[in-house]
């Protein structure tokens, strides 16, 4: 098993029944070396919330405005001032506005890929894609560095994500909500929800038949890790299906109206705050989605009927919630989309638009030790490029990482014995937790 | 591992059958006694020039210079790069007399670069590599004091590692690997101090980098791996296990047998026994048929006195379409079915499934598996004697058919997809699919753990630029004339002649679902030209003139080569000499990678592991195990069946999981089966037969429509209500040339999704579920139980489920109050009826069970309980686990809830989901 390049315990031959007999460990303190490798220090966050804005929101009708530029660049919105001194956004983002001291802007971001897939693939795992490869999403490599909390899953997807293990192992995916909640009803996930025909007491009794009948290998478990495996999956299954807790944790119309009211009626604002609701309980990394940004046609119309209000108070009321309650500097928010959009208007047909345009975007951090109510970077004068130093998605994929106390140097192997640096192109942007 | 005292275990011994061996050899080459080592030439000042191929490169690796994390590095490591892992002399002589960087000077060593950093601790980020005044550095400064030649390319015929094979003890003594190299002009030189040395299993034994080696803390076989030039040699070590050993003689009954007995002999392991019938028929028919066997054939294998009964049943599957299907499954995973990149290469949206027919009418024929891999790479576009007009009708068919794409010659979609478009990512596919082996290393430097460099690498990509695909876009100027008066009568009759792009793929589908004939790409192949006229135009070509004014008749042309062996002119279509060399007896992967493959399935581990990474660093466990299999297969004339019944028929595979005391810490050497995750599909699959009625379970053993193990596409949003349990079991995605595409570790998911997820739950309880069955069945025997008063019973709590629903309803349209009341009133009475009060919850199979006067009797229950073991486990239960059932059952609310919560406890054991 080992022409591999690198030292280091090899995952799969770990779990084949027996390899751990070999190697002298048990699959738990086999975990627990795992574990002993992530850095817990306690001034690091503890979790981190990703927003993706999803189709490719334009930079310059949100948080990059040029009211200088001509016309055909500038657009329709207008900048409006926010409560830290010198910082504007766009006039549709008010309650942002507010609360402009709790988050730090990006501007300037910029890479080469202007298809859809291939720039989500890129802002969900902080490397360029390649083929060959399948990089793992931010949520998986989180899911193996740090400890899972007993009876919550680790990385939690509201709704979905196009985050993979891939070579770290099926075990760090995430768990899909595959829907969002609707305000004020119960929510439950696929797999974690009681179905209305079992009761809790009925899962309970049929547990501990499992138990007793589940021992037909009970000769050789123990020197097979993947039985031994198994029971861990079976323990921590049976804590997520039983637990009040996970169940209590996704149920958002458990949550007091007073603090569910700021999240609204809209999908990404429940998401939202089920991502509080999550984090608290325990989840280490929560994906939430605020797609349509993909706006070729109708971008102002778009942009200021729905994509901006809803954007506004879902983040504004997340990042509220969280510091309610003293969650945000424990929990690093990192929203982005897969790339900003073309400076130049797009007038074709009639309808007013802009096209994809990686080479110039935003991102927002927050939380998590970033000190909000700063802009770092910047782009030009028509949003075109970055108007000095041009900052990468593995630069904020690093910045991520090291707020969460995950070293991006971190080196991985894949299936093949391929060694893969974490993070590879990336460094930590200091200002941004200056 | 070194700081376990080593003074406890000592060993070595050079194995008494490998003298022969070793003696041989020197005998051989006894013409010229080896050079002495270098380390000892150089010891002292040499007017020795050191050859940059032999000495310096080699060096250079050794002191770990050209490694990833150093000079390696694509980036470099001081604005200086070398190529990673050596071997690319030219490009690496180019980097050290670098002209505005040199780091050698030739003839001046005081300036050099390469030999002042390394020594030094300041200057060097690396740090010191060796002593200054050392033979290292006086081999350096001798290659720059001889004027920093490049190398005359040598080509190494060997290495020769003595001992060659190291068998620790506990009271034997340190050992050393001393390493020969056997050029091809016959000189010989000792290289110890040159090679690289590598344990592939340092808690067995590690290496230092004299080659010294040092024991773990464990018993069993590894290998210690030796580096120089392009030779990479492993050395077996061996430990036996000192643990006690069952005396009772073991006979080996098949060829198979004996050969795994050889090794396990030598490492001291007695292997387990045999498996009962039930473990049996268990195993072979999920690995072999991908089917979990019915309750009814359970009963009568176990009941069969027959001594035949075991092969019987092999034959048996071997006939059926699952064993088909789920083989074709396999294939389609191996040759790289994907259906993303087969998107758009037909119009209709079935890539995936015509690849897969083609496949399985083959598997099922037992067409020889040569023959089925020659019909891919081999493919034609059209049969002998079509015409372009057949070739289209045929493949419109084909698209609202699959089936009848299996009746082609040729499966071109092989070469359509669009990640195998350019040469390099066919070599990888190829070598991937073909040969089990991973070149896409060598694709841009030299292989770390073959023999392969990037030159290898670039030659063997060239057999694969002739073929010409793109299968989205018919290119009428490729057509001849004739044919292009057919397509574009063909193009008129649809009505698309200015139509592009998406309208016009749309238009095409619509043709062929609507009965049409729509044009189709072919596969061409571009054979290069002797490029005799440039090279005789003097014009054109001056420096191929000589003094003499004369030209140099010197055509080139174009050629290949293949992996290791000879080269392949590229004038005609390459393909024929590929598959040729595919079929040479001596061919080391062709077979061996098939072998290993199937090997891999029914054990859970390769004699090379992991399967598809046959390089010379990961041998097999097992050489001669192997080897028989692989020569088997093509002396039985790549007759799949046959390595089937082969492995089957052994003992090896028939071995209990249950190990002994020498035999529970063996994981690469059969001695017991290793239980292992069933795959995804064959899980699924499992389920659904399980939980299913008598009627569900024969129809899914007995035919692959609706199976999960016959779904053709890899793409998730095709594949419909198994996309989610494929997903979570990791079914392979076919995406990335590895075999790791596919998962069979656990994971939390998967055990919730078997303990609680909307699958599970709703098989357990669908229409067509065996919990029904029983329910109708005891409901039909019973003289006592009233069918109609039944019925009468499930239509009044069915109107009271309509009626509470719109009641809720109703409550939110507040201006309806009349009609409220009265059907509030409606609810209650009808409530009552059933018994029940305004707030009970309705609970429709308590109120039915209650429709039955008498419980179950023991008997009739504990039938039951043993029919759920069958159908689940493939077994009888115990007494303790029958009598754990029965009280199980009987505390239930219901005996069908406690029926229901037993199959769920079955499904959910360990047992069901390993195979065993």
């Amino acid at each position: 098993m080992n022409q591999r390049p690198c030292r280091g315990p090899n995952r799969r031959a770990l779990l084949r029944v027996g390899a751990l007999g070999a190697s002298g460990l048990t699959l738990s303190q086999f975990l627990r070396l795992s574990h002993a490798q992530s850095n817990s220090s306690s001034n690091k966050a503890q979790a981190a919330i990703f927003v993706e804005l999803e189709g490719g929101p334009s930079h310059l009708d949100t948080f990059d405005l040029k009211p200088d530029a001509p016309e055909n660049i500038r657009g329709q919105f207008q900048p409006i001032p926010t409560n830290v001194a010198g910082i504007q956004i766009c006039e549709h983002l008010p309650k942002l506005a507010n609360c402009a001291d709790k988050f730090a802007i990006l501007r300037g971001v910029s890479h080469t890929l202007g298809a859809h897939e291939l720039g989500r693939e890129y802002i969900n795992t902080g490397s360029r894609p390649i083929s060959s490869l399948t990089y793992p999403g931010y949520g998986c490599v989180v899911s193996k560095e740090l400890e899972p909390r007993t009876g919550i899953p680790t990385f939690v997807a509201i709704p979905n994500t196009s985050q993979r293990a891939g070579f770290l192992g099926l075990e760090h995916s995430p768990l899909k909500t595959m829907s969002t909640p609707t305000a004020g009803k119960p929510f439950a996930v696929r797999g974690i929800s009681l179905s209305s025909s079992t009761t809790l007491d009925e899962i309970g009794q049929r547990h501990k038949l499992l138990k007793k009948l589940d021992q037909r290998f009970a000769a050789i478990e123990q020197q097979a890790s993947l039985l031994q495996g198994m029971d861990e999956f079976d323990q921590q299954a049976l804590e997520l299906i039983m637990s009040p807790k996970s169940r209590k944790a996704f149920d958002v119309s458990k949550e007091s109206p007073e603090f569910a009211a700021p999240f609204g009626e809209d999908p990404f604002g429940q998401s939202c705050l089920l991502a509080i609701r999550l984090v608290e309980a325990g989840v280490r990394f929560v994906s939430t989605t605020l797609s349509g940004w993909d706006t070729h046609n109708d971008n102002f119309g778009r942009i200021k009927s729905t994509l901006a209000p809803k954007l506004d108070t879902g983040l504004s009321a997340l990042l509220r919630g969280l510091e309610q309650r003293g969650l945000l500097e424990t929990t690093t928010v990192f929203v982005t989309g897969e790339f900003g959009r073309t400076p130049k208007l797009n007038t074709r047909d009639g309808i007013i638009g802009r096209d994809h345009y990686p080479r110039c975007m935003f991102m927002l951090m927050a939380g998590g030790g970033v000190r909000g109510g700063q802009i770092i970077g910047a782009s030009d004068a028509t949003g075109s490029a970055p108007a000095h130093h041009a900052y990468s998605p593995d630069d904020v994929a690093a910045s991520l990482f090291a707020s969460l106390g995950i070293d991006p140097n971190k080196e991985y192997q894949t299936e093949t014995g391929r060694p893969i640096t974490l993070v590879r192109d990336g460094t930590v942007i200091r200002q941004l937790f200056a | 591992m070194r700081s376990i005292p080593t003074s406890t275990f000592v060993y070595l011994l050079v194995l008494a059958s490998l003298n022969v061996a070793s003696a041989q050899t020197i005998d051989s080459s006894s013409s010229k006694t080896p050079i002495e080592r270098i380390d000892q030439r150089f010891a002292q000042d040499t007017n020795e020039v050191p050859d940059f191929q032999k000495h310096v490169s080699p060096l250079l690796g050794r002191l770990g210079c050209n490694g990833r994390a150093c000079h390696g590095s694509f980036q470099g490591r001081g604005e200086f790069q070398l190529s990673l892992f050596g071997y690319d002399f030219a490009a690496d002589l180019k980097a050290l007399l670098d002209e505005k960087r040199p780091r050698v000077i030739p003839h001046n060593v005081a300036d050099s670069l390469l030999v002042n950093k390394p020594i030094d601790d300041n200057l060097h980020e690396g740090g010191k590599r060796f002593e200054p005044g050392g033979w290292e550095d006086r081999v350096l400064r001798g290659w720059i004091q001889g004027g920093a030649l490049a190398p005359n390319k040598s080509k190494l015929t060997r290495l020769q590692v003595s001992p060659a094979e190291v068998l620790l003890t506990n009271n034997a003594q340190p050992t050393s690997l001393q390493v020969t190299a056997i050029w091809e002009d016959g000189s010989t030189e000792d290289v110890t101090p040159l090679c690289r040395f590598q344990s592939n299993d340092a808690s067995l034994a590690d290496v230092d980098e004299q080659g010294r080696i040092t024991p773990g803390d464990r018993a069993g076989d590894s290998h210690i791996v030796v580096f120089y030039d392009k030779g990479v040699t492993p050395v077996p070590i061996l430990r036996p296990y000192a643990l006690p050993r069952d005396e009772r003689p073991s006979i080996a009954r098949t060829e198979i047998d004996r050969l795994v007995k050889i090794k396990l002999d030598k490492l001291n392991i007695t292997p387990s026994g045999l498996c009962d019938d039930a473990t049996f028929i268990r195993r072979v028919s999920l690995d072999l048929a991908g089917s979990l066997p019915i309750e009814a054939d359970v009963r009568m294998f176990l009941s069969d006195p027959s001594p035949t009964k075991r092969q019987d049943w092999v034959e048996k599957l071997l006939q059926s379409e699952n064993y088909a299907a789920w083989w074709t499954t396999q294939f389609c995973d191996w040759t790289g079915n994907n259906t993303a990149q087969l998107q758009n290469t037909v119009p209709t949206q079935s890539a995936s499934e015509l690849w897969y027919e083609w496949i399985y009418k083959r598997i099922a024929a037992n067409v020889p598996y040569d023959e089925i891999v020659e019909g891919m790479v081999l493919a034609q576009s059209r049969e002998d004697g079509e015409t372009y007009l057949d070739f289209c009708t045929s493949m419109s068919e084909a698209c609202r058919a699959p089936e009848k794409f299996a009746e082609r010659d040729g499966m071109t979609l092989y070469w359509a997809r669009s990640e195998f478009r350019s040469p390099d990512q066919r070599a990888i596919g190829f070598a991937h699919a073909f040969l089990g082996i991973r070149i896409q290393c060598a694709q841009c430097h030299k292989h770390p753990f073959d023999q392969w460099s990037k030159e290898d690498f670039a030659e063997f990509a060239k057999i694969f630029s002739q073929v010409q695909l793109n299968p989205n876009n018919v290119n009428p100027k490729q057509l001849s004339d004739a044919d292009r008066i057919v397509y574009e009568k063909m193009m008129e009759t649809i009505g698309v002649k200015d139509v592009r792009n998406n309208d016009l793929r749309k238009k095409f589908a619509e043709t062929v679902r609507d009965g049409g004939t729509v044009p189709f790409a072919e596969l061409t192949v571009k054979t290069a030209k002797p490029d005799l006229k440039r090279k005789t135009d003097p014009k054109k070509n001056k420096a191929n003139k000589d003094k003499k004014g004369e030209v140099k008749e010197q055509p080139t042309l174009a050629s290949g080569q293949f992996l290791g062996g000879g080269r392949v002119p590229l004038d005609t279509d390459a393909r024929l000499e590929l598959m040729k060399w595919l079929r040479e007896k001596d061919n080391p992967y062709f077979a061996a990678a098939l072998v290993n493959r199937v090997w891999t399935h029914y054990f859970g581990i390769g004699i090379v592991d992991p399967a598809d990474d046959f390089n010379l660093a990961n041998p097999p466990s097992n050489a001669q195990l192997l080897s028989y299999l692989a020569n088997g297969l093509i002396d039985h004339n790549y007759d799949l069946q046959w390595l089937h019944r082969t492995i089957i028929a052994s003992d090896t595979y028939q071995r209990s999981w249950e190990s002994n005391a020498s035999n529970a810490q063996d994981q690469t050497n059969f001695s017991h089966y290793i239980p292992h995750r069933l795959p995804a599909e064959v899980l699924f699959d499992a389920v659904y037969s399980a939980t299913g009625n008598d009627a569900v379970q024969a129809t899914m053993f007995a035919q692959r429509k609706g199976r999960g193990i016959s779904v053709a596409e890899s793409d998730s949003r095709k594949k419909g209500e198994f996309s989610y349990a494929f997903g979570v079991f990791g079914r392979s995605t076919r995406k990335s040339n590895c075999d790791c595409d596919r998962s069979d570790s656990p994971s939390v998911l998967q055990t919730i999704y078997l303990r609680n997820d909307r699958d599970i739950l709703s098989a357990l309880n669908r229409k067509d579920s065996w919990l029904l069955q029983v329910a109708s069945d005891r409901m039909a025997t019973d003289p006592r139980a009233e069918k109609a008063k039944r019925d009468a019973k499930k239509q009044a709590i069915d109107n009271l489920r309509k009626l509470e629903a719109n009641l809720a309803k109703l409550r939110d349209k507040s201006e309806k109050a009349n009609r409220l009341e009265d059907m509030v009133a409606k609810v209650r009475k009808l409530r009552e009826s059933l018994g029940l009060g305004p707030d009970d919850t309705l609970d429709e199979e308590k109120l039915l069970a209650s429709v039955l006067v008498d419980p179950w009797s023991d008997e009739s229950l504990s039938t039951m309980i043993d029919r759920a073991y069958l159908r689940v486990l493939t077994r009888f239960p115990s007494d303790s686990e029958r009598a754990i059932g029965l009280q199980f059952v009987r505390e239930a609310k219901s005996e069908g809830k406690g029926l229901e919560g037993l199959l769920w406890a079955l499904i959910n054991t360990k047992e069901f989901s390993l195979n065993h």
